[in-house]
């Protein structure tokens, strides 16, 4: 019976796309992400598994590398951590590069954990200054750059794709609470400009 | 000028084209923009406009910023209302409204002006003496009529309506105040190419240079003011915030901020009233200039007499003379300054008097020079009339311009408990530069640099020199220039030979008597004479008053001021609206909510939601005719026992576990042996904290040799994650280990009871084998549902049913969770929530939050009778400690009522029948309650000495607060199939 029933995958804000003023903030749908976590002493391999599979070069800490078509990025957290996240076509590709790197190092699913959400607008970093304690204009957060940080009570990562876009991720239990909270802040920007 | 603007006496730096219409107690008066309420009402004629916190003395504008003590008025109305605004910070707008508060009856004819008759019995301290006797009327009579008389003036009541913000800023270098020293300073940081924040409270920048007839690099002073904003403002390296007051000086290079958004827009359209801003800084200069103080004189606090920078401001700025003929009182050559602007502008100063003997300054034309001369006295009830001298004369004014010297505003200087030093030279404290918040320079009058061109010279050099610090070295340019000044000053606090009450503190009704009462009755400390007398408190934290109390109070006590030493600021240093520095965090988004997968689902069947930690997680399911929730869960778990039910678990923490290490680290973080965990098996695990105590407990799974998914209670859930990082990080770095949080990654529900298995195997892919040979009890294995979709199942029980735990990716959990219900039709498959869970964990003797309480360790929980396990684990050794050990310890057991139509209490502790209610009688405590449906009678389970070995006995559950005595029995903790037969099944 179980197949009669197909399960139906579901967005955690169901495709939410909105803009407030000069800003739009839209949910990222379609998307694989996984979390890559190597041995002691294994980065010469990963460096050369992640240059066999998929073309990227393991960028330093805090910033973001990527394959050749922009669309496999490598989002490098910690001396020993880092998000894969895939977008567009290149999410076909998740699953065979998910298993060639599983062979050196440690790799888990992530792409149901977390929401991902796209900021972008010439207004961006005034609504990000109202949730976000990270210098949106010091060079921890340039463009290319990748931070963990809070907003308000909420875990995210923050990457800068562009002067005025962000990508930005939150658990998946948050997200409701996420949108909210930067809808609010889009909405103060807004204002304020009129 | 317009309207009755009666004293408008020149245009000042205000827009005379536009007129705007305001309310005060009732009354329409015109103003324009760039006055603020303060500078209108003057404008207006408007002398009397508040009454004294104690005595309900009238009181009129004394200041002309944040310093001021008197005009604090209710501003707006309804749920915009807000008391204890100073007038002299509002800025006018088109329609404004303001009440005067702090009065019973009209403002004018205040009935509580009463207490200034009764003046000798409420001096300082009275109510610590006054209410005595009867000592049973302090509760019920004197506190109330004293609360109900105190403050000032009156909340709303009602929720505010307006939206406040928080954000963020950083910049190299921020300089607070953009008065001359200020904007020079930023200019001298900006052009070298440093980032700067330039921050000021009022709506203009310029400081004192708006208030004064003064020229800088060639022209007039305000002008030099607005060529600074501009080229600061066009420096894309420099952020401007007026309106914008830096209230704290806090850790490492933080400050506070409030920015008044729409504080002075009639409709805000959107935007927020105001913003906290939480401001990053490599350096700070303060520039926030200085504070004139008064000379306390009898009756020195009637509406007209005002400090004479103040009266000066009111002139230059907003056109306003405050009076028709403005005597001047001074101990310093500031002082003068008021008196020649007046008059320069037409206004009558028929006196000035100053304390010092010999000195020589032009007087203005028509005005008599009294030196060595104080005032001694001054009459007019409402208004100021008329003021007298030590040398006998009398001489009608209505307003009366005082000077007693100017002191800087070391205040946010003081946020790192820094004490400023007194400076002879000025007569004021100064900020110790030995001592300064890091990463702080104080220029300008702040820093008692107390003349226009030294404050510029000084500003700017600041300036360059914090930007070099931080490697910006472009040009700065020149300083700009003025000419040079006198500032000479003569220490003066009071007069000496006045009858009259002489008033220090305006805004707490403190005199110079006062004072010396406070010493006399053994306060020689300033922070003690402070709080006995109240002075220096309130919303204008004595910016006026400190320094005349404390040279007041070292004049009585023998001692210098710098012996005296001084009372020091904390943050804020204006109010700040707790709304404020609430944000955005108040009602539903006091904090986040996480949401469960079914959410949506559980919403659309009717659930009841309950907050667990962050999460909103469904408590139970009420069905059409249930009245009450003990129906909807009785009927949840009943069916759940007979049938099936499905309750959503996702909540439950889940931490993916892997490395070479993997298996060490588990076994080393549980109390209990996981060396043997085989892969595919499922064991419960019992985690301590290093001191014994059991820190939490769940189930984790071995899913490959390097590989494990351990599971937390949901409450547990970040402690336990950081706990482990903590472990792998820190305690042991060698081991090869990650962990990942995965608890958001799986939408996991439990299927519990009879029809479980036949529920399951009707979602799961054919061919996957669920029979208990295959599958067994504490069984888990990678399976796939509804056609291919990627899924892991756990064949484990919280309930004590036959039951499985089925978990897929979380985008699937709202389907999953409909396909579950509707295959399970075919079962009556219901749902049940978080109450049903409880209900059921309880029957079957299942230790959760309430047990796992941080008191309770793994012997008490009733782990102490097996194997000890022989590898080293977080905990082993405190564990072993006499106390934790004890023959006689407390026991997790059952307990149910002798009289079954009782209910049970969570927190009852237990006492022998017979014995008293008393500490030393205390056996226990219940922990966990619940009515069970199965058993049709109130059940709990608790903790109780020996209880594994009472078993039949019959003891009291007593529950002081509830006012109950119950006497239950001693029985196994499972109530519910006590062999496992079921989840076994």
């Amino acid at each position: 019976m179980g197949q009669m029933i197909p399960l139906k995958a579901r967005p955690a804000l169901g495709g939410f796309d909105v803009s407030i003023g000069s800003c739009r903030l839209a949910e990222v749908t379609r998307f694989e992400l996984l979390s890559l976590a190597w041995p002691h002493n294994a980065e010469p391999e990963l460096r050369q598994e992640l240059a066999n599979a998929c073309g990227i070069v393991l960028p330093p800490c805090g910033t973001v590398g990527a394959d050749p078509s922009g669309d496999v990025r490598l989002l490098r957290m910690t001396v020993d951590h880092a998000y894969m996240l895939f977008e567009k076509a290149e999410i076909e590709r998740a699953d065979s590069i998910y298993r060639s790197l599983a062979q050196t190092i440690y790799v888990t699913e992530l792409a149901d954990a977390l929401t991902v959400l796209r900021l972008q607008g010439d207004q961006t970093t005034d609504v990000l200054a109202r949730i976000c304690m990270l210098d949106l204009s010091g060079p921890s957060l340039a463009v290319g750059c990748v931070a963990r940080t809070r907003f308000e009570h909420i875990s995210v990562v923050v990457a800068r794709e562009a002067p005025s876009r962000f990508l930005l991720m939150c658990g998946r239990s948050y997200a409701r609470s996420f949108q909210h909270d930067l809808e609010d802040r889009m909405s103060s920007v807004a204002a304020l400009a009129h | 000028m317009t309207g009755n603007q009666v004293s408008r006496v020149g245009p000042g730096l205000i827009d005379t084209s536009q007129t705007l219409s305001f309310e005060f107690d009732g009354q329409q008066f015109t103003g324009h923009p760039g006055d603020t309420l303060a500078s209108a009402l003057l404008a207006n004629g408007v002398r009397l406009v508040g009454r004294s916190f104690k005595y309900h003395r009238p009181r009129g504008v004394f200041s002309s910023g944040a310093d001021e003590p008197n005009a604090l008025v209710a501003l707006r109305t309804g749920a915009h209302l807000e008391p204890n605004t100073r007038a002299t910070g509002v800025e006018l707008y088109d329609g404004l409204i303001a009440n005067s508060q702090n009065h019973v009856g009209s403002l004018r004819y205040d009935l509580m002006a009463v207490n200034d008759l009764l003046s000798p019995f409420l001096g300082a301290g009275f109510y610590y003496k006054t209410f005595m006797w009867p000592a049973a009327f302090w509760e019920k009579v004197y506190e109330p009529l004293i609360r109900a008389a105190a403050g000032l003036g009156r909340l709303s009541g009602l929720p505010d309506p307006d939206v406040y913000d928080k954000g963020f800023l950083h910049c190299d270098v921020l300089v607070i105040g953009a008065g001359p020293a200020g904007l020079s300073a930023a200019l001298a940081a900006g052009r070298a190419g440093a980032r700067v924040i330039i921050a000021d409270e009022d709506f203009r920048l310029g400081g004192r240079l708006l208030a004064e007839d003064r020229e800088v690099d060639d022209v007039r002073g305000n002008a030099w003011a607005n060529q600074a904003a501009s080229e600061l403002s066009s420096l894309a390296n420099v952020k401007v915030l007026s309106r914008t007051t830096v209230f704290g000086a806090y850790d490492h290079g933080t400050y506070g901020a409030i920015e008044r958004v729409s504080d002075h827009l009639l409709i805000s359209d959107g935007k927020p009233r105001q913003v906290v801003w939480r401001i990053y800084a490599k350096r700070a200069i303060l520039c926030a200039g200085a504070t004139e103080r008064s000379i306390a004189f009898g009756n020195n606090d009637r509406p007209g007499i005002m400090l004479a920078g103040s009266v000066r401001s009111y002139l230059n700025r907003w056109g306003v003379a405050c009076g028709r003929r403005v005597a001047v009182f001074t101990n310093n050559d500031d002082g003068w300054r008021t008196a020649a602007d007046l008059s320069a502008q037409g206004v009558s100063v028929p006196v000035v008097i100053d304390v010092r003997d010999n000195v020589e300054r032009d007087a203005p034309v028509g005005s008599e020079v009294f030196t060595g001369v104080r005032i001694v006295d001054t009459s007019g009830r409402k208004a100021l009339k008329a003021i007298k001298l030590s040398n006998g004369q009398t001489i009608d004014v209505d307003c009366l311009a005082v000077s007693g010297g100017w002191s800087p505003n070391v205040h946010l200087t003081c946020h790192h408990r820094g004490r400023p030093r007194w400076r002879e030279d000025i007569s004021a404290f100064v900020p110790d530069q030995n001592n300064l918040p890091p990463g702080m320079r104080v220029a300008g009058a702040a820093n008692g640099t107390m003349t226009l061109a030294e404050g510029l010279r000084s500003g700017h050099a600041t300036g360059v020199q914090t930007a070099r610090d931080l490697g910006f070295t472009n040009p700065s340019g020149e300083p700009a220039r003025a000419a040079s000044e006198t500032m000479e000053t003569s220490p003066f606090w009071h007069v000496s030979e006045c009858k009259a009450r002489c008033w220090v503190d305006l805004q707490n009704d403190v005199t110079v008597k006062d004072i010396q009462q406070a010493h006399r009755e053994g306060f020689r400390s300033v922070e003690h004479a402070k709080r006995y007398t109240t002075l220096g408190m309130a919303t204008d934290q004595g910016k006026t008053s400190n320094v005349l109390g404390l040279a007041i109070l070292a004049e009585t006590s023998g001692r210098t001021i710098a012996e005296t030493g001084t009372t020091i600021f904390r943050p804020p240093y204006t109010p700040v609206p707790i709304g404020a520095l609430a944000g955005r965090a108040r009602g539903a988004s006091l904090r986040p909510t996480r949401l469960t997968p079914s959410h949506d689902w559980a919403k659309e069947h009717g659930a009841t939601f309950i907050e667990s930690g962050l999460w909103l997680r469904a408590q139970w399911f009420a069905r059409p005719g249930e009245t009450h929730w003990r129906e909807s869960v009785d009927r949840e778990v009943s069916m759940t026992r007979t049938s099936v039910g499905v309750c959503d678990v996702s909540t439950l923490g889940k931490i993916d576990i892997r490395g070479r290490d993997a298996a060490t680290f588990v076994n080393r973080v549980y109390a209990n042996n996981f060396a043997t965990l085989k892969v595919g098996r499922v064991r419960y695990g019992l985690m301590l904290r290093e001191d014994g105590i059991v820190m939490d407990d769940g189930t984790t799974a071995r899913l490959d040799d390097q590989h494990f998914l351990m599971t937390t209670s949901t409450a547990k859930a970040g402690p336990v994650f950081r706990h482990l990082e903590f472990c792998r990080q820190c305690l042991w770095p060698d081991l090869d280990v990650h962990l990942t949080s995965v608890t958001d990654q799986f939408a996991q529900f439990a299927i519990a009871g009879p029809n479980a298995r036949d529920l399951v195997a009707n979602i799961v892919d054919p061919g996957i084998d669920l029979s208990n040979d295959v599958f067994p009890f504490m069984a888990c294995g990678d399976v796939t549902v509804c056609s291919g979709v990627s899924a892991r199942l756990f064949r484990i029980s919280f309930s004590g049913e036959l039951a499985y735990e089925l978990a897929v990716p979380a985008r699937y959990g709202d389907a999953l969770v409909r396909a579950l219900m509707a295959v399970g039709q075919d079962f009556d498959v219901v749902p049940y929530g978080t109450e049903a869970l409880n209900v059921m964990r309880i029957e079957k003797g299942h230790a959760a939050g309430n047990e796992i309480n941080g008191q309770t360790t793994a012997r008490h929980l009733g782990f102490g009778a097996r194997r000890p396990k022989t590898s080293d684990f977080i905990g082993t050794v405190l564990s072993k400690r006499v106390g934790l050990s004890l023959e006689d310890d407390i026991r997790l057991v059952g307990f149910r009522p002798i009289d079954r139509s009782r209910q049970l209490t969570a927190g009852a502790h237990f006492i022998a029948r017979g014995a008293a209610c008393t500490l030393e009688n205390d056996e226990g405590w219940m922990s966990s309650t619940a009515y069970s449906p199965t058993l049709g009678h109130a059940i709990g389970l608790g903790f109780i000495k020996r209880g594994q070995q009472r078993f039949g006995e019959i003891t009291r559950a007593v529950d002081l607060v509830r006012d109950t005595d119950i006497e239950v029995e001693v029985v196994s903790p499972h109530f519910v199939d006590p062999d496992g037969e079921r989840l076994r099944a």
